[in-house]
């Protein structure tokens, strides 16, 4: 690959790095793992960039190759002991002026994120992104009706977990 | 909803706490190797096809060719070995065919499907090495007992004159060879379970959606 696209590359990515930081929190448990997926994106990406051709923005593009990563072709090299810190450490409750509750429920609700299977991660990943449905049901392959839903199924999943 | 909107507040916060890499650490990054699942496959695969050539290479050493001669199997080997190259030959093609077509950037559920249209061709060939490798163990078994002189005093001799192998030692034999056969895919078979158990089970969950729908 010559160094103009290479630079081009780097650039895009670095400018666009919070996608893939997302992806590597909702699916890796410790930092080492967040670290490694990471650079398994980033491997991928690279690889697959003389065939984007910007019909697609390239956050887009980078959504679906980085999902793909971390769902299917991603395998944990080193051992990840999952550690009970990092939930805290990684999904820093973003603002101080909530008051407890309001802070004990994100928790919650981060950590029952944390419980659903793979492909409920994505889509909840996507629907957080703030993504219409129909790149939803793009990005994984199921027509917008299932992805649809899919999602109402991971909402009533993600209460169940909320009252246990 | 409520609580899931909630969150999206805060999700789109978050952002500010990201950890930030550098231009020069992803420019490090990009030039490392993968350790993909693909990677995993194409090493496996490639294992299995070197390892069953050298198998098929080693049983026609000059030693064994002398004593397939003796049993009258020289010519069936010779077929045989070219049998097994033509085999290779068209499963490495359909192998590299479909690796090719491996893209990341295809949707979820149709690069689950790719994926294991490469692994399933693998398989196939593992199964025809192992169905082979029981056709192969019976015709020498077969062919010892009928044409290697030490070996012929294990044949039943009929009044008419006929000789026939005595069942006990037939259903041993056969026993033997599959019991073999049976623990060398239960290897195979937790092998892949291991490499692909998340893959299947993910797989398996978007395409029962699309099917009850």
């Amino acid at each position: 690959m010559d160094q103009q696209l290479e630079k081009q590359f780097v650039t895009q990515l670095e400018a666009n790095q919070n996608i893939v930081h997302k992806i590597c929190r909702l699916y890796t448990h410790d930092q080492d793992s967040h670290n490694d997926l990471f650079q398994e994106i980033t491997i991928q990406l690279f690889k697959a960039y003389p065939k984007f051709r910007g019909d697609s923005k390239f956050s887009t593009w980078m959504y679906r190759v980085g999902l793909n990563t971390a769902i299917t072709l991603y395998r944990k090299s080193k051992r990840s002991i999952r550690t009970q810190d990092y939930d805290s450490v990684m999904f820093k409750i973003a603002s101080t002026e909530y008051d407890n509750t309001v802070e004990e429920q994100l928790k919650l609700m981060y950590s029952a994120i944390r419980q659903l299977s793979d492909i409920d991660k994505a889509l909840v990943f996507l629907y957080l992104e703030d993504k219409p449905y129909s790149e939803i049901s793009e990005t994984l392959g199921i027509t917008e009706v299932n992805a649809r839903v899919k999602m109402n199924r991971v909402k009533s999943k993600l209460k169940d977990l909320l009252n246990v | 909803m409520n609580e899931l909107d909630f969150l999206k507040q805060d999700w789109k916060r978050q952002e500010a706490d990201l950890p930030k890499v550098s231009i020069d650490s992803i420019y490090k990054m990009i030039h490392k190797r993968s350790s993909s699942l693909m990677k995993w496959i194409l090493y496996v695969s490639v294992f299995e096809f070197v390892l069953w050539t050298l198998i098929n290479l080693l049983t026609i050493n000059t030693k064994s060719l002398r004593t397939l001669k003796q049993i009258h199997l020289y010519e069936f080997d010779i077929i045989l070995t070219v049998l097994q190259y033509a085999v290779l030959v068209f499963f490495i093609f359909c192998f590299y065919k479909n690796y090719k077509e491996v893209q990341t950037t295809d949707n979820t559920r149709k690069l689950m499907k790719r994926i294991l249209k490469v692994r399933r061709f693998v398989n196939l060939y593992v199964i025809y090495n192992l169905i082979m490798t029981f056709i192969i163990g019976l015709v020498v078994f077969f062919a010892m007992i009928y044409f290697d002189p030490k070996l012929q005093k294990v044949l039943i001799v009929a009044d008419d004159g006929s000789t026939s192998i005595p069942t006990p030692l037939l259903l041993i034999f056969t026993g033997a060879l599959l019991v073999f056969l049976l623990i060398l895919w239960l290897f195979y078979k937790l092998l892949y379970g291991i490499l692909l158990g998340r893959l299947n089970r993910n797989y398996k969950e978007l395409n029962k959606l699309e099917l009850r729908n």
